[in-house]
């Protein structure tokens, strides 16, 4: 980073200027301090604030910001980005609504990464060395493209995140022409698989390597051989997940990784066949012989289930991330396996986990700082019966790891005192996320008014919060607390809130750091949510499923405004299978709402499900 | 179309029959295979009729197979609503809240916009029920049973 920094320090002798914007008013010895520091100013929110002050300094961050986040890929376009960042060396963009993740945007909505590859192609970042593109549409001739333009050869991180629309050809190029790249992540990217060959390639072109990630892919080819080349030529090997791979055939690859920290992916694979006895042989028996590297702090096996798990005692003293989110362990298990993982910072589980999990992170692991704990099978018999978190978990974590930064959690039930404990204590927190789910008719303790409040008023640090509740959750009055007690807060998702549309117009009254917010559920009129995007001082982006339609849109004129796109993915239904009763029902897509301030005008490239909202369509009526 | 068949098998056949005879008046007893158009047509944001400032919204082609008949019924996409309404409460009976109509919305909401799952997760459940079918033909899910119960020796 230093060395980046001194590249960046523009001549700082006194009255000069080597920037060459042609400025002629200069503040003399104001310009030169500032030149010398602003390449240590990184935060886009200072720099931001800094260009504002004269063109001068406008032109200084312009040729100095070293990398952009775009929130929403449209909001503006390539060549404006080219134009105000010309030397740029690093970009993230992020492309479908998150609600993609969870299956709930088509795949052909949009997010194309082809606009940006092409201006980059024709090299107008001749800096740019890491391109991150989040749930995006990613072709084989993007990757063609980029791998064959200049910016390919000397690219050093390459991530599709959440990607999809390519496949192992795509990849083939990269790994034949991009050989400086460090990283190469590809995790939960939906990608076809056509060979196996891309691989190879990677392993037979690069050998500067730190990175790579193909988790949770579909690759199912892969050779152990070839991760084995790759951590044989790449002694800078840092990080490593991929897809199932038995881990038995990867000795060699953990012989071969000296410098490897953090591993994830593989599988176990299923105990052997019975032997005349009928009786099974020792599923560990093929694990025997792994041993990690040296380094190794980070691991998450797919598949590991409680005969496997002593794989990882070895090392789980030294664990500070562990994975187990797709495991295959009861709740006695993570008891077992926690306990012996004191300086676990990181941990991700599904909710079978329990309460008598959190009990033993809360024991045995104080220094924990981010907690995720996701939703497992809703089938009893497929998880343990103890796989519920609840308020009595929650208490016992927060009482006891002071460290927390980040908490996600899938709830079976929850309680105030719960939300007032982690007010209370968690005082480091930046995000918290509660889900509340929906298969207990009955719920301990709602609202949660006061609980919300007392956790917003004692996290004062939070930036990031959701809170997914279910009617009645939180009322109106709840609702307004939310606004007045989140003076920091950027993002929100809020699930079944509030009672009526005076909610939501008292919660938009505060929120002043709001940039985006996600809905679900809501029983908000059209005409509400645009009174409350008029009033969220900060907001510029807005995704709504499920909220009180009723008319025919007219009342969302209220929010029309210049440079603000409104679309709307309509509502529609089709045919499920309905488990339970075994029958064909019909079930309702809600209508979305997503509104996006932008500098780009309309997109053209949205499929048939998606309507741009057109005010002159009301005007004659 | 087995599809409608099991929805409307599963109709109070006076039910269907009046619906039959509310629907257009031109019976088409030709059997041709249609798409169903509940994906061509999007609904419409607003709850009004077949008309709006004097437009006629155009018809598609509503296919229905009843004990062994087939009748096709050229009908307005709210028609094509109301009919499907119709037979969903039928089969359904959904009771109605009577705490006033937004409570009301969120409690069907409640059954109809499930809190949905996160891709990743979803597929390593679903491969763990495929490993499970194949560890053993014969596994029997029971109440309490640890999963790894079913694979102790």
């Amino acid at each position: 980073m230093e060395e980046t920094n001194s590249k960046k320090k523009i001549n700082c002798t006194e009255g000069s200027s080597s920037s060459g914007t042609g400025s002629s008013s200069s503040s003399g010895p104001y310009d030169t301090v500032w030149e010398c520091v602003i390449p240590y100013v990184n935060d886009p929110r200072d720099r931001a604030a800094a260009s504002q002050v004269c063109k001068r300094w406008y032109a200084i961050d312009a040729i100095t910001r070293a990398h952009v986040t775009i929130a929403f890929c449209y909001s503006v376009t390539p060549q404006i980005l080219s134009r105000r960042f010309p030397q740029l060396e690093s970009l993230k963009l992020k492309g479908k609504p998150r609600a993609a993740m969870f299956n709930l945007i088509d795949e052909n909505w949009g997010g194309y990464v082809a606009p940006w590859l092409n201006q980059v192609a024709i090299g107008s970042f001749p800096k740019m060395k890491a391109l991150h593109f989040r749930r995006m549409i990613v072709s084989d001739a993007d990757l063609e493209t980029l791998a064959n333009s200049r910016t390919g050869k000397s690219l050093e991180v390459l991530k599709l995140d959440k990607c999809s629309g390519f496949s192992t050809d795509g990849l083939l190029h990269i790994g034949r022409l991009c050989r400086n790249l460090r990283t190469l992540y590809m995790e939960e990217s939906m990608l076809v698989e056509k060979d196996k060959e891309w691989l190879h390639e990677l392993a037979s072109n690069n050998s500067v390597l730190e990175n790579l990630n193909f988790y949770m892919t579909e690759l199912t080819q892969v050779k152990p051989g070839d991760i084995e080349l790759i951590a044989s030529r790449c002694k800078s090997l840092v990080s490593v997940k991929i897809s199932d791979c038995d881990i038995s055939y990867l000795v060699g690859f953990f012989r071969a990784a000296s410098s490897l920290e953090e591993f994830g992916g593989g599988s176990f694979s299923l105990p052997l066949q019975q032997t005349n006895e009928g009786v099974f042989s020792d599923p560990f028996e093929p694990y025997a012989g792994v041993a990690f590297p040296p380094k190794l702090c980070g691991l998450g096996l797919t598949y590991m289930g409680k005969a496997e798990m002593p794989v990882i005692y070895p090392v789980a003293s030294k664990l500070k991330k562990l994975d187990l989110l797709y495991s295959l362990l009861g709740t006695e298990d993570h008891c077992e396996l926690l306990k012996r993982c004191p300086n676990l910072e990181f941990l991700e589980a599904r909710n079978v986990i329990g309460d008598r999990g959190l009990e033993v992170l809360a024991q045995f692991c104080k220094g924990i700082k981010r907690l995720r704990i996701e939703r497992g099978a809703d089938e009893q018999e497929m998880e343990d019966v103890e796989g519920m978190v609840t308020q009595r978990g929650l208490i016992a974590l927060s009482q006891n790891c002071l460290e927390l930064e980040y908490l996600a959690v899938y709830v079976s039930d929850i309680t105030n005192s719960a939300l007032e404990c982690i007010g209370a204590y968690s005082k480091n927190l930046s995000d918290f996320r509660l889900v509340l789910l929906d298969r207990e008719e009955r719920i301990t303790d709602l609202p949660l008014d006061n609980g919300v409040r007392s956790l917003l008023k004692g996290c004062d640090k939070l930036r990031r919060f959701a809170l997914y509740l279910r009617p009645g959750g939180l009322t109106d009055v709840g609702l307004s607390y939310i606004g007045q007690y989140s003076p920091k807060i950027r993002w929100m998702l809020l699930g079944y809130v509030g009672e009526s549309d005076k909610g939501i117009i008292e919660f938009s009254k505060g929120c002043p750091s709001l940039q985006k917010l996600e809905m679900r559920g809501c029983c908000f009129s059209e005409r509400a949510l645009a009174m409350a995007v008029l009033g969220l001082t900060s907001l510029r982006y807005l995704w709504v499923q499920g909220y009180n339609a009723c008319g025919d849109g007219r009342d969302l004129l209220t929010m029309v405004r210049a440079n603000w796109n409104i679309e709307l993915i309509p509502a529609r239904r089709h045919f499920v299978h309905d488990d339970e009763r075994g029958t064909l029902a019909i079930a309702e897509d809600h209508a979305h709402i997503l509104a996006y301030y932008s500098l780009a005008g309309e997109r053209n490239d949205f499929p048939n499900s998606v309507r741009m909202f057109d005010p002159s369509a009301f005007r004659n009526t | 179309m087995t599809e409608i068949q099991g929805i409307i098998s599963k109709m109070n056949p006076e039910v269907v029959k009046s619906v039959i005879q509310n629907g257009s008046s031109s019976t088409n007893n030709k059997s041709f295979v249609s798409d169903f158009p509940l994906c061509d047509y999007t609904l419409r944001l607003s709850c009004g009729g077949d008309e709006k400032n004097g437009v006629k919204y155009s018809t598609s082609p509503l296919t229905i197979f009843y004990n062994g008949t087939v009748s096709v019924f050229h009908v307005s996409p709210q028609k094509a609503e109301d009919i499907l309404k119709f037979g969903e409460q039928a089969i359904h009976n959904s009771e109605i809240n009577s705490h006033g109509q937004q409570y009301q919305y969120l409690t069907q909401s409640l059954n109809d916009l499930p809190i949905t799952r996160r891709i990743s997760l979803q597929r390593f459940l679903e491969k763990r029920r495929e490993r499970l079918i194949m560890l053993s033909p014969y596994y029997f899910p029971t109440n309490n049973s640890n999963f790894n119960s079913s694979r102790k020796r």
